[in-house]
């Protein structure tokens, strides 16, 4: 938690090292999530990419679940199209939770039903896609 | 056997005893990088150091880009090693005790923490910057020219993150006090680009591919994932003007001094980030250096007698990447995140 701490003291500080927003200020690296369900909405939009997914919970009820990706510009450099993820698609997410509680979450790796797995973990990662 | 080859012999026979000597004596180390995901971490920018903890002696190494690495010839003994990373993906990686043995190689894989973008897909400008540099192809020769003969710095450019990043100002009492008041906000909410607002003062400082175009005259300055955009460079000899309304990027002019074209830029408002707590009277010299094709050089030296104590200096190191561009981004477009950090609208400076 310490280092944590650090690290959130450190950014905003001086000559930017920083993207758009910082991810670990509004995602909780202690709460990592997952997620299973079908798209429902996308939004292909700067400064950041979103997906919606129709998630059943545990007494049967659908809950709609917002997850963040980067921004469209740097997912196309990585072979992510427009076109990637589909409505209707059924994914599998894993992620962190938002901070504030909210039916929120980023996206590390993205599993699609057939068998494509995207994540971030490396440059080739995500030119798992094409 | 005549006594110069008694000698020679002598003398060769005693390098091959040392030699032999420090191949038993020494040892290495080797292993790959994985991330949170298991995932082979490639494209990494990033020196690994090793200290001796007895002797304080040090082994650095440039990692290779296929996501191993491996160093040799060192001394047995115990050491920590670190691999400082810049920006945004991983968390920079220390390992207390790492005992070489002589004669032996210890295979230890790295398993590199998420950092500040917690692994988010298609989210770490580091990253692409590291990528978009590895594949840029045609960079070797010398500084091109301009018309006039001066370098002409025109491109697409990538900085190269300082993995300890850019450092920060020394502030006086009153600046430092706000800053520690931003300091107890989220990183979110005392960042202006969360709003989709300027990330920097000086746009060449930001971890983004950027564009120089460059004439006798002018430059012009473009950038991605900035707004507004872009800014621009007067060289034509004009002086700032006396009566500016301060900036977010200020007001920014050119001389040249031999090669190297020293950018002077004032007229910046108080709240354009990067520069730490600053007044009106912020005053930022970049002295611009392209000594080969390939590289662009740029020493940044800010002065405030306002607000800062001292100096405060970096140097930007960017390498050409011609084959890529510009993309069009639109910040505001769909920025949700906000809504998320209770920000209701960026609230300037406390």
């Amino acid at each position: 938690m310490k280092k944590m701490k650090i690290l959130l003291l450190s950014l905003g500080m001086a000559a930017t090292l920083g993207a758009h927003h910082s991810f670990v200020a509004q995602y909780d690296p202690n709460k990592p999530v997952t997620l299973q369900g079908k798209v429902s909405k996308l939004e292909w939009m700067n400064p950041h990419a979103r997906f919606y997914i129709d998630v059943k919970d545990a007494v049967g009820a659908t809950v709609n679940w917002e997850i963040e990706l980067g921004s469209p510009n740097t997912l196309i450099r990585y072979a992510w199209k427009r076109d990637t993820m589909k409505v209707g698609d059924e994914v599998f997410v894993e992620g962190f939770l938002a901070r504030d509680g909210s039916k929120l979450a980023n996206a590390k790796t993205v599993k699609f039903a057939d068998g494509r797995v995207v994540n971030a973990g490396s440059s080739s990662g995500l030119a798992d896609t094409k | 056997m005549n006594r110069q080859v008694a000698i020679n012999l002598v003398f060769c026979t005693g390098v091959l005893v040392r030699v032999a000597a420090a191949q038993t004596a020494s040892g290495a180390i080797a292993g790959k990088f994985y991330d949170e995901n298991g995932a082979l971490v490639t494209g990494l920018d990033a020196t690994l150091t090793l200290t001796n903890t007895k002797t304080g002696a040090r082994a650095t190494s440039q990692v290779p880009t296929d996501g191993s690495y491996s160093m040799k010839g060192l001394a047995p003994g115990v050491y920590d090693l670190t691999l400082p990373i810049a920006c945004c993906m991983y968390r920079t990686y220390e390992q207390k005790a790492v005992t070489i043995e002589s004669g032996k190689t210890l295979t230890l894989d790295l398993h590199l923490a998420w950092g500040i973008n917690l692994g988010t897909i298609g989210d770490d400008p580091g990253m692409l910057g590291n990528d978009m540099r590895a594949k840029a192809k045609n960079t070797a020769g010398p500084t091109p020219r301009l018309s006039n003969g001066k370098p002409d710095f025109s491109g697409m450019w990538y900085n190269v993150p300082p993995p300890n990043g850019y450092g920060r100002p020394q502030l006086k009492p009153w600046a430092a006090e706000i800053q520690q008041k931003l300091q107890q906000l989220s990183p979110d909410q005392q960042n202006p680009a969360s709003y989709c607002l300027p990330q920097s003062a000086i746009p060449t400082t930001l971890p983004f591919p950027y564009k120089l175009v460059h004439s006798p005259e002018l430059i012009i300055h473009l950038v991605e994932f900035m707004t507004p955009g872009f800014r621009q460079i007067f060289l034509d000899g004009r002086a700032h003007p006396e009566d500016w309304n301060p900036a977010w990027m200020g007001h920014s002019t050119g001389k040249w001094e031999g090669d190297t074209l020293v950018v002077d830029t004032v007229g910046f408002n108080e709240v354009a980030p990067g520069f730490g707590v600053h007044s009106e009277k912020l005053h930022v010299v970049e002295r611009f250096h392209r000594p080969d094709k390939g590289h662009l050089e740029v020493d940044v030296t800010a002065e405030d007698p306002d607000a800062y104590t001292a100096p405060y200096q970096f140097k930007i190191q960017a390498g050409l990447v011609p084959d890529e561009e510009i993309l069009e981004f639109v910040c505001p477009e769909n920025n949700k995140d906000p809504l998320h950090f209770g920000g209701l609208g960026w609230k300037g400076r406390p």
